[in-house]
């Protein structure tokens, strides 16, 4: 490495500065006034009441995560016994069980359609399987296995049943036909590895958070980064849009929870429990935006009002770090995953 | 692989891109975040509860024909 930087690089970094302070200016501009303050008039939250309504049992070892169906009502998980599990939430049955090639799974997902389940981790790979369509063997058929990636996956999402959008160590996003099996497009999104993935479907948006403790909004249809977000001091470990589609809420090893506004393009407020001496790992909102849900590594899932800031209470039973949580569309059910290698819905 | 010079100059053209991002101001943001809230949170069952018609948690029971 060259001790001092040549004239062209030097410049070009100045550059890089000056572009930096000016858009932190730019927001500051539009930073008239603050949520708390904004909010101090609308009606406060009752404490939430929510309970443990399923305990989910069938895992051996650590859960990593889980997701629901569209349908509300079917949830996956993935844990590090090497398996995937497809439950109905609602009588608490296992509808599959599905061994995977690779114990290491970081992460599982179902489509919204309720027909595939994708699945991948430190076999650097994302595997999707046919719920509907067994193998000889009497498991979930394997439509399609990508490889491709210099990272473990570590989150993804169905754009629909014959397209998939994954985020992964490598520090790339990627788009993959699933019926070809080919890419469609790839950036590199970060420069850290990718943790976490919220996709909103009808503005062909995503973001992503990262080990670089950035935020970065793209539009999934190009793969450009329209905005990136700052405020995070460490890892962003989840990322989660809010359902009005003009904010969203991030987890982060910095042991707090954010809002960022996207067209006022900043953090707007940042949430902490109240002994906040544990890292995030998972966030979302309830259905109608108003509360903020944080799955954290002291085994709870603390909860917010989202708009006032305020801490209401947790969701306490698992045993030990929450690793996932999935809001059912419905608004009826939360699905929380654990190191307990349990799985639990909550309402 | 691009040179670093390369990818610097990417980078100013994509910053470049973020500056010119048209935004509003932070209060109009809250007005329309709180608006959404407020117009669902109704039917947000994580704020009312669930309600015992539309609760499928519930253990069904049996019927017995008198």
């Amino acid at each position: 490495m060259p001790p001092k930087d040549d004239p062209e690089t030097a410049k070009l970094k100045q550059e890089l500065q000056a572009l930096i302070e000016q858009c932190k200016g730019l927001q500051k501009g539009f930073s008239d006034t603050t949520l708390e303050a904004a909010t101090s008039s609308a009606e406060d939250l009752p404490r939430i009441k929510a309970t443990t309504r399923r305990m989910l049992k069938g895992h051996i070892n650590k859960v990593t995560s889980c997701h629901y169906s569209g349908d509300s009502r079917h949830l996956v998980s993935g844990s590090l016994d090497g398996k995937l599990i497809v439950w109905d939430t609602w009588t608490g049955n296992k509808i599959q069980v599905i061994p995977l090639r690779s114990a290491w799974v970081m992460c599982s997902v179902f489509a919204p359609s309720g027909n595939y389940v994708a699945c991948g981790g430190m076999d650097n790979m994302c595997t999707v399987y046919d719920v509907n369509n067994r193998d000889s063997s009497g498991t979930a058929k394997i439509t399609r296995e990508l490889a491709g990636y210099e990272g473990f996956l570590s989150t993804c999402r169905f754009l629909e049943d014959g397209k998939i959008v994954t985020g992964s160590g490598d520090m790339m996003i990627t788009v993959w036909d699933l019926e070809a099996g080919k890419k469609l497009d790839q950036t590199p999104a970060h420069v850290g590895d990718v943790c976490s993935m919220s996709l909103k479907a009808e503005l062909n948006l995503i973001v992503t958070g990262s080990v670089d403790r950035c935020i970065k909004l793209w539009d999934v249809r190009t793969l450009k980064c329209v905005q990136t977000f700052f405020g995070h001091e460490a890892d962003v470990n989840s990322v989660c849009f809010h359902p009005s589609g003009q904010a969203f809420v991030s987890a982060s090893e910095d042991k707090t929870s954010r809002l960022f506004d996207i067209r006022s393009d900043q953090q707007v407020c940042i949430y902490r429990p109240p002994t906040a001496n544990s890292s995030l790992t998972c966030c979302s909102v309830s259905q109608s935006g108003r509360i903020l849900l944080a799955g954290s590594d002291d085994s709870t899932v603390h909860l917010w009002d989202l708009l006032k800031g305020e801490h209401n209470g947790n969701l306490q039973g698992h045993e030990n770090r929450i690793t996932g949580l999935s809001v059912a569309d419905s608004g009826i059910g939360i699905a929380t995953s654990s190191w307990d290698n349990g799985v639990r819905v909550w309402g | 692989m691009m040179s670093q010079v390369q990818a610097m100059k990417k980078q100013v053209t994509q910053l470049r891109q973020e500056a010119s991002v048209q935004r509003i101001p932070v209060s109009q943001a809250c007005e329309e975040l709180i608006k959404h809230c407020q117009e669902h949170q109704k039917t947000d069952v994580l704020v009312t509860g669930i309600s015992p018609s539309e609760n499928p948690f519930k253990e069904n029971k049996t019927c017995n024909l008198l």
